[in-house]
């Protein structure tokens, strides 16, 4: 089905609009979720509430290319339960406990500050990666955006292992020096 | 401690930065897709399909033929023009035998290595010749050494050493009982089982060029199912590893299997066979022999020469493995451009003169988990 249909599908509230979602999106989902958090049920779990978030969110939305769409709130929502057991492996018990009340005297900075500050990482990002040849920006994307191994990338791309790891390197070195550049502190 | 927190505050760093690029233009992630080449099997992230880009990838491997074919020609055509100044000064001297060096004598990586402007020699962990010449294009040895983190033991260059062998292995094929059974069958009978294969000498005259591994590769099931080595393959692998390889080299006498495992830039090298000649195994109770905390970076200053050999790569008894034993030996160092990851390498020796060796990166607990969890240990 495409997208446009399945657009439909939302606007009109039917229900069959998460299975056709699922039907064209669900491994390309799946798989941006696996590669963030190497586990089935993890996976399995960001994939349904994707479909639960982009439900409430068509209406009134109705994004343009509807992969992406799906994709960036799959990608956004591993990253958030990957980080959450990221913090449960630190230790469980009281001492969690006690951090977990201590942090309630922590001036909260992510209302404003935090806010402003990840929508400028976010454009300052942007502006790099624009500065980027084609192919290095593609291999840094599929690298950091979708966190595919480096044996994918390379077979994507039809370049050596090595080349791929070399590209990622100045990549990442060239990304540091803009950062410094621009005085980002992170 | 400060070391942690330090590499906590870059994790973080890192992760605002993988969170900001959620919000990158989709124009960009839309052009990943449309460049995108044979798309990978099943469960990628790509949502569209492309075709790979063949001109690109002809181009790119052509490069160091071009370079050989055009050095070929320029050496005969100075030596035919040489030939004539001599025949025109009437010296009569006979140069027959210098005619191969002028134009057959110029080797293949010779000739990648003025393409690309890459050394054959750089090996930044073990890249032979032909692939270093091909792949790597303009890179210099300095950025392929420092990518791989510039350190001689580090578990990424096991990575391209894989690299390196599987190519090998694409053109080389032969019977499993010969890799069993000794190196010299093997090699012998190499050339008979897989059509491809050429022997060193007929491609191209490369007598001294690298000699080709003979290889048989195996699957995760396959290897772990080989008789009493496959004992010796840990149940219990570091989180976020995966299998990447594994084989029996037919070059080695002795029976063999290797075992490789990568986790991003990470990766472990496990390889087990029965020796004929155990080595000599460490004291634990000698710390100095083995424990790398005790010394500093670079070991070639602070390791004393008679301790180096120990140092360098111990081999432990089986009893005399510990949790102790394995945090002396994964040690994290703060190179420049390489992940935060421990690194170490050492032997284990079991009974039996089973040899089993350690090269890769993961922390302590890990890798102890990895040993307590062989067959060989319930």
């Amino acid at each position: 089905m495409r997208d446009t249909e399945i657009l439909d599908l939302y606007w009109a509230r039917e229900e069959r609009a998460i299975i056709e979602t699922q039907a064209s999106y669900g491994s390309y989902c799946y798989s941006i979720a696996w590669h963030i958090l190497y586990d089935r049920e993890d996976s399995d779990e960001c994939v349904n509430d994707t479909w639960l978030r982009a439900w409430n969110a068509i209406p009134p939305r109705r994004p343009g290319r509807l992969a992406l769409f799906l994709g960036t709130i799959t990608r956004n929502l591993a990253l958030d339960r990957w980080k959450e057991k990221h913090t449960m492996k630190r230790g469980k018990g009281e001492m969690m406990l006690a951090l977990d009340e201590l942090a309630e005297c922590v001036p909260d900075r992510h209302s404003t500050e935090e806010e402003a500050e990840a929508a400028e990482l976010e454009r300052m990002l942007n502006e790099f990666l624009h500065t980027l040849p084609e192919r290095e920006c593609n291999v840094f994307l599929r690298r950091y955006w979708y966190v595919e191994e480096y044996g994918e990338i390379a077979r994507r791309y039809g370049m050596k292992l090595n080349t791929v790891k070399t590209s990622l390197f100045r990549t990442r070195a060239k990304l540091r020096e803009y950062l410094e550049r621009e005085g980002v502190i992170l | 401690m400060k070391n942690r927190y330090e590499e906590e505050g870059r994790r973080q760093g890192a992760l605002k930065i993988m969170e900001a690029l959620s919000g990158v233009d989709q124009e960009l992630l839309i052009r990943t897709e449309d460049t995108a080449g044979s798309a990978p099997a099943r469960g990628s992230a790509g949502a569209g399909s492309g075709k790979p880009n063949r001109p690109l990838a002809f181009w790119k491997s052509s490069r160091p033929w071009a370079a050989l074919f055009c050095l070929a020609l320029a050496g005969a055509l100075s030596w035919g023009g040489y030939r004539m100044i001599r025949q025109a000064g009437g010296d009569s001297a006979d140069f027959s035998g210098n005619s191969a060096g002028a134009a057959g004598g110029i080797g293949p990586e010779e000739g990648a290595a003025e393409a690309g402007g890459t050394s054959p020699g750089k090996g930044a962990g073990g890249i032979s010749p032909e692939e270093g010449a091909v792949e790597d294009g303009g890179i210099s040895p300095e950025e392929g050494a420092m990518e791989d983190g510039g350190e001689e033991r580090s578990g990424d260059l096991a990575a391209d050493k894989m690299e390196s062998l599987e190519n090998s292995q694409e053109k080389k094929d032969f019977p499993e009982s010969e890799c069993l059974s000794g190196g010299e069958e093997g090699r012998q009978d190499t050339d008979g089982m897989g059509g491809d294969t050429v022997s060193p000498e007929a491609a191209g005259g490369e007598s001294d060029s690298c000699p080709r591994i003979n290889q048989i590769k195996y699957s995760e099931e396959e290897a772990r199912n080989q008789e009493t080595l496959g004992g010796y393959l840990p149940e219990e692998i570091p989180a976020g590893y995966l299998f990447e390889s594994a084989w029996c080299n037919g070059d080695i006498e002795e029976s063999n299997l290797t075992m490789v495992w990568s986790r991003g830039m990470d990766s472990i090298v496990w390889s087990v066979s029965i020796v004929e000649e155990p080595p000599e195994t460490v004291d634990s109770g000698l710390p100095e022999t083995y424990d790398l905390r005790l010394y500093t970076v670079p070991y070639s200053e602070s390791v004393p020469a008679g301790r180096r050999e120990s140092v360098d790569n111990p081999v432990f008894s089986r009893e005399d493995l510990s949790m102790e034993t394995v945090a002396a030996r994964m040690i994290a160092y703060n190179d420049s451009g390489d992940t935060d990851t421990p690194r170490g390498n050492f032997s284990v020796l079991y009974p039996g003169n089973v040899l089993v060796s350690f090269n890769g990166r993961g922390n302590a607990e890990e890798i102890w988990e990895m040993f307590s969890s062989l067959e060989v240990m319930e």
